[in-house]
């Protein structure tokens, strides 16, 4: 088992060096520099030139790479430009994560709660009216493009049955933990549920198809032909066997958690993460955006690395010999 | 005596209408996206071709049935329904244009690295397992946002250039199931060209699969562009989009409740769009390949 995770660490290497080339490039490819904000018509060209000096952006792309690379392995993202003007980076992401955390949370355990109770349903009742409506409905969800169906969340649970608040997060500074926990609960539990509810279709299928696939097992025979109950060859055999592959997914979708975020933060109105990167990019605040993007593309790798591992965990026929 | 000719794909059309008559759905979708193409194909000449550059200030943000306008007016002051003609038009092209473009390099590319293996398709599975973990959205978003509105062209360009690694993945493991049967060893042993065997022999095997792949990348592409130009990082201004219709909600949530009848209709049609083809995709794939049918 450590000579698997181990192996699996040292993949990520260098699948970290290509995470921060690639954001490099993303960086290189926006137009103007970071002091776009800070210049007027009056700005000296020489001054200019002495800041663009300073912050090393006259040397070749691959000095300038290292340079950034070193700043960031000091905890040094920069300052922001536009969102919170001269707040450093680390501290503007810092008041936005606990939103979108507590909120990706709550989204991935219902979004697992209702995809599960969703296959077990339909696995129980295959071809029946209750199986087909399920699978369309989960085809539906995963056809159309989910943030439409955030208008419709809104509608129903803010405006026709005012049962959420229509935006902001609940927490204030000055409160205690407790109180800031329980409060941003109200406000979080209306997008989570709804990321949740349009999501669940790739653990659907999955699980549906591995329940059918396990049903018509020899076991399962062998299990009935014993006498035992469906109930209990349900509950004890073909539940643990199909539950496996599906342990594996959590760490990929934490990976999704930011990308479904975008679009419920924006709509709903939540500003965490997700709103601060579409903050950023429409007011060009670059450094953000790059610090936004190594953060992401960390997670993803963590998260492949985490469902690996559990994968492992729970399989011992992938383990390495 | 006569014998019939065969030919193939002689059997395509009643296995077709077999799969849709036994499929209330699948007919529903197949009625509405038919429809659609027709209202889409004719409406088009009763769009006013400025209708992306107007500014009719007196008249613009009509709710609906107002000064004949059925269902309203844009904040432009364009006929509502006449510009969602134009961008689901919009919008078609750029879903075919990305799945084709996709399901071409898929098809050539994973087969090939699926069939011959070895050191191309170890690195190449290793970057596109790389590639499907990053934020694509995040990542689109960024490289929109720089391009200042992107023409249709270059926005089918740029995605079908960012989203191929998942369609390759699929075919390559499609690929991978064939390649060990036994037709395609004794097509190799008898010294049949690999390409021969690749396009005439795999391929038509796996063709079902791919076909309803299509579809899902097609509604995808549709979905990503309509979110992102919703956000407002797409395609430029003066070219409407699905999406672009649904911009004015963006940041205010009230409007989404007080002027329901903006986003309703644009909704109807990407549902219509989106899940119409992947239900059709299903059918297709079932009418190609017997084995999945339903009964």
């Amino acid at each position: 088992m450590a000579k698997t995770i181990l192996r699996r660490i040292l993949i990520m290497l260098p699948q970290l060096i290509l995470v921060s080339l690639l954001i490099f490039m993303l960086a290189q490819l926006m137009p103007g520099d970071p002091f776009y904000g800070n210049l007027n018509p009056n700005s000296d060209p020489a001054t200019i030139e002495r800041m663009r000096h300073a912050a090393g952006l006259d040397l070749p792309w691959y000095e300038q790479y290292i340079r950034w690379v070193e700043h960031i392995f000091q905890g040094d993202f920069g300052t922001s430009y536009t969102v919170n003007r001269g707040w450093s980076v680390t501290r503007v992401i810092g008041s936005r994560i606990w939103p979108t955390l507590s909120m990706g949370v709550i989204a991935v355990i219902l979004t697992y709660l209702l995809a599960i109770s969703q296959a077990l349903l339909a696995a129980r009742h295959e071809n029946k009216w209750i199986d087909r409506a399920l699978v369309v409905w989960n085809t539906l969800t995963s056809a159309v493009p989910s943030f439409v169906f955030y208008f419709v969340m809104m509608v129903l649970f803010v405006y026709l049955l005012p049962l959420f608040p229509s935006s902001g997060t609940g927490i204030e500074d000055g409160q205690s933990f407790i109180v800031n926990f329980f409060n941003n609960l109200r406000y979080a539990f209306l997008p989570a549920l709804t990321i949740a509810l349009f999501s669940t279709n790739s653990i659907f299928q999955y699980l549906r198809s591995n329940l059918l696939d396990q049903q018509a097992q020899d076991y399962v025979r062998t299990a009935r032909a014993k006498g035992v109950s469906m109930k209990l060859v349900f509950r004890k055999h073909i539940l643990r066997n199909a539950f496996l592959p599906i342990a594996s997914g959590i760490g990929y979708s934490i990976t999704g958690v930011l990308g479904g975020a975008i679009f419920a933060e924006t709509i709903f109105g939540y500003p965490g993460i997700g709103a601060l990167f579409v903050q950023a990019l429409t007011g060009r605040d670059y450094t953000i955006i790059t610090a936004l993007m190594l953060l992401q593309g960390t997670l993803s790798l963590l998260g492949g690395l985490l469902s690996d591992i559990i994968s492992a965990w729970v399989d011992p026929r992938i383990r390495v010999k | 005596m006569q014998t019939k000719k065969k030919h193939f794909g002689s059997k395509f059309w009643p296995s077709f209408w077999r799969e849709l008559s036994n499929d209330g759905l699948g007919l529903t979708a197949l009625i509405l996206l038919i429809s659609l193409f027709l209202l889409i194909f004719f409406g088009q000449f009763f769009v006013p071709s400025n209708i992306g550059s107007m500014s009719d200030i007196m008249n613009s943000n009509l709710p609906p049935m107002t000064n004949g306008h059925i269902l309203g007016t844009t904040d432009s002051g364009a006929d509502f329904i006449l510009t969602l003609i134009a961008s689901a038009k919009n919008s078609l092209i750029i879903g075919f244009g990305v799945a084709t473009l996709v399901t071409l390099i898929s098809i050539v590319f994973g087969m090939v690295i699926g069939y011959f293996g070895g050191w191309a398709d170890w690195i190449s599975m290793r970057l596109i397992d790389f590639w499907l973990v990053m934020p694509l959205v995040m990542i689109l978003a960024i490289i929109f946002s720089t391009a200042k509105g992107l023409s249709i062209w270059n926005l089918i360009l740029i995605l079908a250039a960012l989203s191929w690694p998942a369609n390759v993945r699929l075919v390559r493991t499609l690929t991978l199931s064939e390649v060990n049967r036994d037709y395609v060893q004794a097509a190799k042993i008898s010294g049949t060209p690999w390409y021969k065997i690749l396009f005439s022999g795999i391929l038509p095997n796996i063709s079902s699969t791919i076909i309803s792949d299509y579809a899902l990348t097609l509604a995808g592409s549709i979905g990503i562009e309509s979110g992102l130009t919703f956000l407002g990082f797409g395609l430029k201004a003066g070219t409407s989009s699905l999406g672009s219709m649904l911009t004015v909600l963006n940041g205010s949530a009230s409007t989404i409740y007080v002027r329901w009848w903006l986003w309703v209709p644009v909704t109807l049609i990407l549902i219509i769009l989106t899940f119409g083809f992947v239900v059709l995709g299903q059918i297709v794939r079932r009418s190609v390949d017997q084995r999945q049918s339903l009964d």
